[in-house]
């Protein structure tokens, strides 16, 4: 084959992987049977892709499967009865840092997040909540809470007893599951389209499904906000503001 | 979605990603559970191979924002472990240690796109799916790719491949 355009790296790479268009594919394979130097850099690409492979293989780790497992369920299910409490344990640290991980994780500069990374980066439980006293840092880290599905308005969600200066992390959500996650110690009740939470000290999640309305979230008698088919109107003490939800914190007393 | 079989198949491979994208085992795990548990609460709908491509781009994601930008912070917990130190694998031996720093300072060598691209080819996604997940053009995915797997070869073995 003189005067003509070999196939590429690209295609040559396509066509060794079998994931080459069609029309490529065709054209390749035609240029092959005729191409003895691209059959050679086919064989050298094959080579390339045994040493890369092994080469990325060679920066792989082991790791504990059945601990992330449980991590990943109590971070994704944190209401569910806890009835794994024994496969828990063994991932205990990575089971409090999922626990908040959903709360923390639109409050890229909280406390909450600042707090969140000292536990990854330590992976220890020993690291205490600014604001934990007496209930001890394990407990300050584990949340609790309650789940309602709302299929339609209205909702309303109540917080009462909240301490002096508590932030409220206030998220839309799809589907049509509300939510209160607070710390553990927290008191809850439900009832068709109500919930309610005395929440212990610490930072509070609300999750509001987004489609519901009217909406409202009252906080110490006072309505920090309610949605309803005319639009959202925040009117608590707001910290931040973004697309996906409210952050408020009560005031200092 | 049934969350064991689903973590199942998703998540030793997205660790296994997000370790051999930081390097650093803990970022790894958080990025992976991380991707995993947001994969979950919103309540993620498709078959697994979608399934799938939505936990990586999410955690690549997470390791682009949060463990990649801020490189000082991560070499002084590699050098400082805040974590009690692991105990040395025995049978993992100088060779072994070498051929892994060798294929780490390969990695480095490349982009951090490119990086991504490559590791996400090499766990058998579709270069549609590497397109959606590292926002490039999937008609530039093949060229994309075929070069970072020459830049990585180089870097890895030396050896002075043609384009
Ligand atoms: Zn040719």
């Amino acid at each position: 084959m003189t005067g003509v355009d070999h196939l590429d790296e690209a295609l040559l790479t396509a066509l060794r992987d079998g994931v080459a268009a069609p029309a490529d594919e065709s054209r390749g394979r035609a240029h092959l049977d005729a191409c003895v130097e691209c059959r050679d850099r086919l064989a050298a690409l094959e080579q390339r892709r045994t040493t890369v492979a092994a080469g990325l293989a060679s920066l792989d780790t082991s790791f504990d499967l059945e601990s992330a497992r449980a991590a990943v369920r109590a971070g994704a299910f944190p209401f569910r009865k806890r009835t794994h409490r024994a496969a828990w344990a063994r991932a205990a640290g990575a089971v409090l840092f999922l626990g908040v991980a959903t709360a923390a994780a639109a409050l890229p500069r909280s406390p909450v997040r600042h707090w969140l990374s000292q536990i990854v980066h330590s992976r220890t439980t020993a690291v205490p909540a600014p604001d934990s006293q007496a209930a001890g840092p394990a407990a300050a880290a584990e949340t609790t809470g309650v789940r309602l599905d709302v299929p339609s308005g209205p909702l309303h969600v109540v917080l009462g007893d909240v301490t002096a200066g508590t932030e409220i992390n206030v998220r839309w959500v799809p589907g049509s599951e509300a939510a209160i996650l607070a710390p553990l110690g927290s008191r809850f009740t439900s009832a068709t389209g109500r919930l309610e939470a005395r929440p212990a000290p610490g930072p509070v999640r609300v999750e509001l499904p987004r489609g519901v309305v009217p909406t409202t979230l009252e906080v110490g008698g006072r309505v920090y906000l309610a949605r309803t088919l005319e639009g959202l109107t925040v009117s608590g003490p707001v910290v931040r503001r973004d697309d996906d939800g409210v952050v408020f914190r009560t005031p200092d007393r | 979605m049934e969350f064991d079989a689903t973590f199942d198949e998703i998540y030793p491979r997205l660790v296994r990603y997000c370790h051999r994208l930081t390097g650093d085992r803990d970022a790894a795990e958080d990025a992976a559970q991380e991707a995993m548990v947001r994969l979950f609460t919103h309540a993620v709908e498709g078959p697994v191979p979608a399934l799938r491509a939505w936990a990586f781009k999410t955690a690549t994601h997470l390791v682009r924002d949060r463990y990649r930008v801020d490189k000082n912070r991560r070499r002084l917990l590699q050098e400082r472990p805040v974590a009690p130190a692991r105990t040395e694998d025995p049978d993992r031996s100088l060779e072994r240690r070498e051929d892994e720093a060798r294929a780490r300072a390969a990695l480095e060598a490349l982009s951090p796109r490119d990086q991504e691209m490559l590791l996400m080819r090499f766990e058998g996604f579709s270069y549609k799916e590497i397109a959606g997940a590292v926002d490039v053009a999937s008609t530039s995915v093949g060229t994309l790719l075929a070069r970072a797997e020459r830049r990585f070869h180089q870097a890895l073995t030396g050896a002075e491949d043609e384009a």
